[in-house]
């Protein structure tokens, strides 16, 4: 019944659509994040999209592109440096992405007088407000998120689980590694008005981290940490509704709550098989 | 050819031909050059100077990796998010395959081949993590064997694995060696594995300081046998068709 309630008002139709294909996208490319160590990307790119969204609102441009753009260009420089070795990779990854946030919260104090930009939204999430035309954006990025995610599992999965072996097998690695980079910079752009900038991370990686608790394949993992994801931000959304509290970070606790449950039911198994 | 990685001064200079059929072993202590020589092949390693070729085909323009198996030193595989074993050795499909070509059932036949001939078949579901070392070992050489590779290449193959593991292994890669499968092994200890190596070649210092039959080799644990049996490297400028296959 509340499920039907919910769905009398528009803006909270566009919130639902908009939280499902946010949920199902960010794990799907998640978990090969997770599976190369790479858990805190999301994040990083995140702060680079900041300053795209900056230039977005003061140069009064769709913020959804100049975010893409941002995070497109950040993700290919950390790939390309990770590619390029270890040494000095770490400071430049942090440079780059306090760099992102900066260049974000000065940017945005430059906007012309009558034009008042604010990047709480992009910062924490601002997914009531989600305009048709949005979600129409975001449709069209999530289903390009998924054809990459999906349609290339495997040579993803080869290059995730083996650099050396997916080399060795004639796959370009650093041309998939940065592909992935771009899907992930795109998946930030999705989540960006959903969960904000500073909490996409968590969508990519909690229900992943939740998943692979219970699962014992790769393909388990995605598959529930996809329903996990999706659980998360409809779950959220609907709780920010009626408990008034921000839809971002009502989602990632809920996501964070699955994972708690996870362990626990994971705790409860080993504790009867161990009887 | 002179291989090396563009930061590191780690050289090695070689000029060697590997005949089908062949089982050899490449041996020497850390730092020889060993695993710089093989990692050459699959462009692990730069070629700084020379060729190398596969199956008569430079390997810049070799495209063919179904043909190449490679079983990696440092396993990767374990420690992320649960892969069975089924899935890591599906994983050895991709090589020279397009990328997006489902399965096929003969794919899948293939795989499931691949985990029985070293002996896994009943562990295809589980989560490779739960294995012993020396079994995961073997679903690595599995994802090699997946494509049906004509040449395996194996870095450290017994590294790490306990005696009675060494023993399976070695009667794996017997079987394979029978089957008329090419074998290059890296080690600093061949073990249970020398009854079926046909060549010997040592490293020393980033060049070949031994290479013939393994009756002829020096033990590995000899300290004086550079002097009886090694004869001096030829330090090859690398304009000369080397490489692996035939």
């Amino acid at each position: 019944m509340i499920a039907v309630e919910v769905l009398q008002y528009d803006f909270m139709q566009r919130a639902l659509i908009a939280a499902v294909l946010v949920g199902l996208t960010a794990p799907s490319v998640g978990v090969f994040l997770v599976q190369r160590g790479l858990s805190l990307i999301g994040d990083g790119l995140g702060h680079v999209a900041l300053t795209g969204v900056a230039v977005g609102l003061v140069t009064a441009r769709s913020p959804v592109l100049t975010a893409l753009v941002a995070a497109v260009i950040g993700a290919v420089a950390v790939e390309v440096v990770r590619h390029r070795g270890r040494t000095g990779g770490d400071v430049a990854l942090a440079v780059l992405f306090y760099g992102g946030i900066a260049g974000g919260v000065v940017i945005v104090s430059q906007a012309p007088p009558g034009r008042p930009a604010n990047l709480d939204a992009y910062l924490f999430g601002a997914i009531t407000t989600t305009t048709t035309s949005d979600l129409w954006t975001f449709a069209v990025l999530a289903a390009a998120v998924l054809l990459v995610t999906v349609g290339m599992r495997r040579v993803l999965y080869a290059v995730a689980i083996d650099e050396e072996h997916a080399s060795a097998s004639g796959l370009p690695v650093l041309g998939l590694n940065l592909l992935l980079a771009v899907v992930t910079a795109v998946s930030v752009v999705v989540a960006m008005r959903v969960v904000g900038l500073l909490l996409i991370s968590a969508l990519m990686i909690v229900p992943i981290a939740a998943a692979q608790v219970l699962a014992r394949s790769f393909r388990a993992t995605t598959v529930l940490g996809c329903v996990l994801g999706v659980v998360s931000a409809v779950v959220g959304v609907t709780t920010s509704f009626y408990a008034d509290t921000p839809s971002g970070g009502t989602i990632v606790l809920v996501a964070i709550a699955l994972f708690a449950i996870a362990l626990a039911v994971n705790a409860l198994r080993g504790a009867i098989a161990g009887r | 050819m002179r291989l090396g990685y563009a930061d590191r001064p780690s050289v090695v200079e070689a000029d060697l031909t590997i005949d089908r059929g062949e089982v050899v072993a490449v041996v020497g202590p850390n730092g020889s050059g060993k695993s710089t020589l093989v990692r050459s092949v699959f462009g692990l390693a730069q070629v700084q100077a020379g060729s190398v070729e596969i199956f008569g085909t430079d390997r810049r323009r070799f495209r063919d990796w179904s043909r190449v198996g490679y079983v990696p030193q440092r396993n990767t595989v374990v420690g992320g998010i649960p892969s069975t074993v089924r899935e890591v050795v599906t994983a050895g499909l991709v090589a020279g395959r397009h990328w997006l070509r489902p399965l096929r059932s003969a794919d899948r036949a293939r795989v499931e081949a691949a985990i029985a001939s070293v002996g896994l078949d009943q562990k295809t579901g589980e989560p490779i993590a739960t294995l012993s070392g020396g079994q995961q070992r073997r679903v690595l050489i599995a994802r090699a064997l997946a494509p049906d590779p004509e040449l395996l290449v194996l870095d450290e193959p017994t590294a790490g694995v306990d005696v009675e593991n060494q023993q399976t292994l070695a009667t794996i890669l017997g079987e394979l060696a029978a089957a008329g499968t090419t074998l290059v092994l890296v080690t600093h200890e061949m073990g249970p594995t020398r009854p079926i190596i046909t060549r010997t070649i040592a490293m020393r210092d980033g060049a070949v300081a031994y290479d013939g039959p393994e009756s002829g080799a020096p033990d590995e644990h000899d300290d004086a046998w550079h002097h009886e049996h090694g004869h001096e490297p030829e330090r090859s400028s690398g304009t000369g068709l080397e490489g692996f296959g035939s």
